[in-house]
């Protein structure tokens, strides 16, 4: 049998590879165990399946490479090594952070010594591991990056390059790496691991199995062992039946698209065609107490009562900040994909001025941007230095952060507190709009 | 139908029949009140350049899924609407709307089925803290798409859901130019009159501010310049899945995807989109022929495959042609209303100079077409059954040019990335704002632009990808 035979049969069964199924993934890397003889072929057809497939299966096929490199090790290691950074970098760009996190843990484990083996090197090569780690650093440190100074959502200034790491980083570095050819490596004697450690799960910080909250599934249908009995049929493989794990119990099924709910719908194309004017009262009679302005209902619920009193506020507002604004409007700036990612829309009921905990550490000390566009470059009078001017979502305005204004000046809040508020421990001497915060080092603003 | 000022012919390509409702002719200036039954809708124009008010006398009513306030007048101009009633309505309709009629024959049963089918994924996703329906909205030229979006976008606002609305028809835009490729997650109330609503501006907005993430694509057609279109619905898909994810209330709503209808005509490229945002219902709109060809691409006896449902939605007798001068006046206001704001908030963005220098301007260059065989990757063995392969790499180039002539009254995308990187970051970068170029002065080599931010142009790649076309009279 040659190459292209066995590279044909192992991407049919990688396809049909939809789960984290224990059971699956190593038979597949029983099959590729024992034909190292075509491990080149077979290390190409995965690599170009986790790239090409849904998002939702790269995972299950990521573990395969995990599998391999991890129980086989060479020449699997070292074919799927040359490639890693982009197979493992494109699949991270492209599912749910679920995933993600799945995947870091999987990666964390290459680069310890393989479980059970006296050899302490890792399970993969330093030289491989540590550009995705370098990468996946670089993207952690945005992840964790303190924002307290930070607005939860800058205007895309410029950001200095250490900051400005996102997916646009990631793309390029994966495109200043992309020609890759595929060298074969040095012949290196095999030394198959002894069989029965193929199938002890990892005992290491075994990638937990994840429920794909994003993505609902179906079971896998096809029992692992019907596939390993095709696979023998075609000759790939001289397992045993016996050795074959019994098949497991499908991973809990995770709640698939129901085809009916409370509604009585399924999504078929008879039943959206029935009549329904029962549904309908959901949209309009239970919640009678409406807004006489805008239209928008509310639950004749005291909670429905209390939301719309807020929006009617809200309503009150706006109006009032619409008849006193004396100055013309413009557009404001589109934010950047990161920051659109990470923005939360407040409905109009909502808190304001926020007053959570969490939310008002976050949000710090603000003043709405000088709506004169002669004050819009103003540096603070202490430090001099420009404001940073972010989308305010709940205020709906721009405004600056870390500034605040007294007595006609602006000042970022971090100056004012140094130079009038003592310490910085308590902030006293602070004029806040929000709050302001407590106990922040009131030295980050100022550069000497 | 015509426009006025434009031609001045006879309605006639419209599909409204004159004879079916109360209201029957298009009526001169003034008042009249249109009662309509339970579960009937009143279709109107409005035409730019006349506009139409209309006011909930008494029981409901609903423009594409957002419902009217009681007693107070929407003004409606370059509109083709309809307002429903579930359960009857008085409607006063002040001035002279192009034609107007009143129908039952209307598609109200099914969207409203859908909405419901989706709300209970919805309620499921939100008790295992999982995702909600991700729904994708097929047809072909006026068939209603963008109407149903709204709809089901304005149903689940009505439900307390915060569903991320997805714009992949470069012909209009959402809350941005046209040409763009948007999305938007939308938690108040659609804005009955202007759309959707307006994106964030500098001051207080009546109807709450919607933020969209915006993609300049610069052609006219989906397929326009191949390889562009899927690289930016790629990054879309990219963004949009990571705010449902790590947005708990928008990913328990799902997302709403509105596409071009002539997305309708390549079902290979319908499945790559769905792949890219995880599409679990397709609803494709019109002729059984486009939903079978779709329901072909999702085979169901696939067990194993997260099930995408394929549903066939009737074309609504209330979908009317839109000429290609009615849309060039549609995407021209939408220009101008992105600079200028709307009647109820106008804006004044600034006008200033900028010498060629202080700005590096690159054309998208569609022209070169990649022959197939470039398309197609080289992994020959892929056979036909792969449903995954690789979509095709951009061949869209970028192409630095100085100002020219040829600039005048053009739109161009203010990108975030910088002139210096690299044309594919370029390409795929999202855009900060839009400036207009109103003058192009060679002699003294400077531009006169409108923005709506003030202060220096920032130091960022501007890109002009051909569409959307001039607008001559912006700034006068």
């Amino acid at each position: 049998m040659d190459s292209s035979e066995i590279a044909e049969d192992f991407r049919d069964a990688l396809e049909d590879l939809k789960s984290n199924s224990k059971a699956e993934i190593d038979n597949l890397t029983v099959i590729a165990k024992e034909n190292t003889a075509h491990a080149q072929a077979l290390c190409k057809v995965l690599e170009q399946h986790i790239k090409t497939t849904r998002p939702e299966w790269k995972l299950p096929a990521l573990l395969v490479l995990d599998s391999l490199v991890r129980h086989i090790g060479p020449p699997y290691s070292t074919y799927l090594g040359q490639n890693l950074f982009q197979t493992f970098m494109n699949a991270y760009t492209q599912v749910t952070n679920a995933t993600r996190r799945d995947m870091e843990a999987v990666f964390r484990t290459w680069k310890q010594p393989r479980t059970g083996s006296r050899d302490t090197s890792p399970v993969l090569a330093h030289e491989i591991t540590f550009r995705i780690e370098n990468a996946l650093d670089k993207i952690g440190a945005l992840n964790q990056q303190p924002r307290t100074a930070t607005p939860p959502m800058p205007l895309p200034l410029p950001l200095p390059p250490q900051n400005s790491v996102s997916a646009a980083y990631l793309l390029k570095e994966l495109q200043s790496h992309t020609p890759q050819t595929f060298t074969p490596p040095p012949p290196r004697i095999f030394t198959p691991p002894p069989l029965p450690q193929i199938f002890t799960p990892p005992p290491q910080p075994a990638p937990t199995i994840p429920t794909f909250p994003s993505q609902p599934m179906a079971a896998p249908i096809v029992p692992p062992s019907a596939l390993l009995a095709a696979l023998r049929q075609a000759g790939l493989s001289s397992l045993p039946v016996s050795a074959v794990p019994a098949t497991p119990a499908p991973p809990a099924l995770a709640p698939a698209l129901l085809p009916t709910g409370p509604s009585g719908i399924s999504l078929t194309n008879e039943s959206i065609r029935v009549r329904r004017p029962h549904l309908i009262a959901q949209l309009y009679q239970h919640n009678p107490n409406q807004c006489k302005q805008c239209g928008r209902r509310f639950p004749s619920t005291t909670a429905g009562s209390d939301a719309k009193l807020k929006h009617l506020d809200w309503h009150f507002s706006v109006k009032t900040r619409i008849s006193d604004n004396t100055t013309v409007n413009h557009r404001s700036a589109y934010l950047d994909e990161i920051e659109w990612t990470q923005l939360r829309e407040s409905s109009d009921d909502a808190e304001r001025p926020l007053n959570t905990a969490e939310e008002t550490q976050k949000e710090d000390v603000w003043v709405p941007m000088p709506s004169n566009s002669a004050l819009h470059n103003v540096p603070c009078s202490i430090c001099m230095e420009k404001f940073v001017t972010v989308w305010h979502a709940t205020a709906q305005q721009p405004v600056w952060m870390d500034a605040v204004l007294v007595g006609g000046k602006y000042y970022h809040a971090s100056c004012y507190e140094e130079v009038h508020g003592g310490s910085g421990s308590g902030g006293r001497g602070l004029p806040v709009r929000n709050g302001g915060r407590s106990g922040e080092p009131a030295f980050k603003k100022r550069k000497f | 139908m015509s426009i006025p000022g434009l031609s001045g012919g006879p309605p006639g390509l419209s599909e409204f029949d004159p004879g079916q409702g109360e209201d029957a002719s298009p009526v001169e200036l003034s008042v009249r009140t249109h009662s309509s039954g339970p579960e009937t809708e009143y279709r109107f124009e409005a035409s730019f350049t006349s506009p139409v008010s209309i006011k909930l006398l008494s029981g409901s009513a609903e423009l594409f899924g957002t419902e009217l306030a009681p007693q107070v007048a929407y003004t409606f101009a370059g509109t083709k609407a309809a307002i429903f009633t579930w359960d009857g309505a008085a409607l006063e309709v002040t001035g002279s709307p192009q034609s107007a009629h009143g129908t039952g024959d209307t598609s109200m049963n099914q969207a409203a089925n859908i909405h419901f089918a989706l709300e209970d994924l919805r309620v499921a996703a939100e008790q295992r803290h999982g995702q909600g329906p991700r729904v994708m909205v097929v047809g072909p030229e006026n068939s209603g798409k963008t109407s149903l979006v709204k709809i089901l976008a304005g149903y689940s606002l009505k439900m307390g859901r915060q569903p991320v609305v997805v714009n992949l028809d470069p012909s209009q835009g959402l809350l941005s130019m046209p040409g763009a490729l948007t999305a938007t997650t939308m938690a108040t109330v659609v804005d009955m009159e202007e759309g959707w609503g307006s994106s964030p501006i500098s001051g207080p907005s009546a109807v709450p501010v919607k933020m969209p993430l915006v993609f300049h694509y610069g052609c006219q057609k989906a397929g326009g310049s191949l390889g562009l279109y899927e690289q930016l619905t790629r990054r879309l898909g990219w963004a949009v899945g990571t705010r449902l994810d790590e947005d708990r209330d928008a990913g328990s709503s799902g997302c709403l995807i509105d596409t071009p209808g002539s997305l309708a005509g390549d079902h290979a490229l319908i499945k790559r989109v769905a792949s890219v945002f995880s599409v679990d219902i397709v609803l494709a709109i019109g002729p059984e022929a486009l939903y079978n060809d779709i329901k072909a691409q999702f085979p169901d006896n696939v067990p194993e495959e997260k099930p995408v449902h394929v549903l066939q939605l009737d074309k609504s007798s209330g979908c009317v042609d839109r000429t290609d001068a009615y849309m060039k006046q549609f995407r021209q206001n939408q220009i101008r209303q992105y600079f200028f704001g709307h009647p109820g908030m106008s804006l004044s963005p600034f006008t200033q100079f900028v010498g060629f220098n202080e700005i590096t301007i690159f054309r998208i260059n569609e022209d070169q077409q990649p022959s197939t065989t470039d398309l197609i990757s080289d992994d020959s063995e892929d056979d036909d059954e792969d449903d995954y392969e690789p979509a095709p790499v951009s061949t869209a180039k970028l192409e630095r040019i100085t100002p020219s002539l040829m600039l005048q009254n053009i739109v161009l995308a203010v990108t975030h990335a910088n002139p210096t990187d690299n044309t594919d970051n370029i390409l795929a970068s999202s855009v900060l704002w839009y400036i207009y170029v109103a003058e192009v002065d060679e002699s003294k080599s400077r531009l006169k632009i409108i923005s709506p931010i003030s202060g220096r142009l920032p130091m960022k790649a501007l890109v002009f990808g051909g569409w959307p076309e001039g607008v001559p009279d912006l700034a006068a």
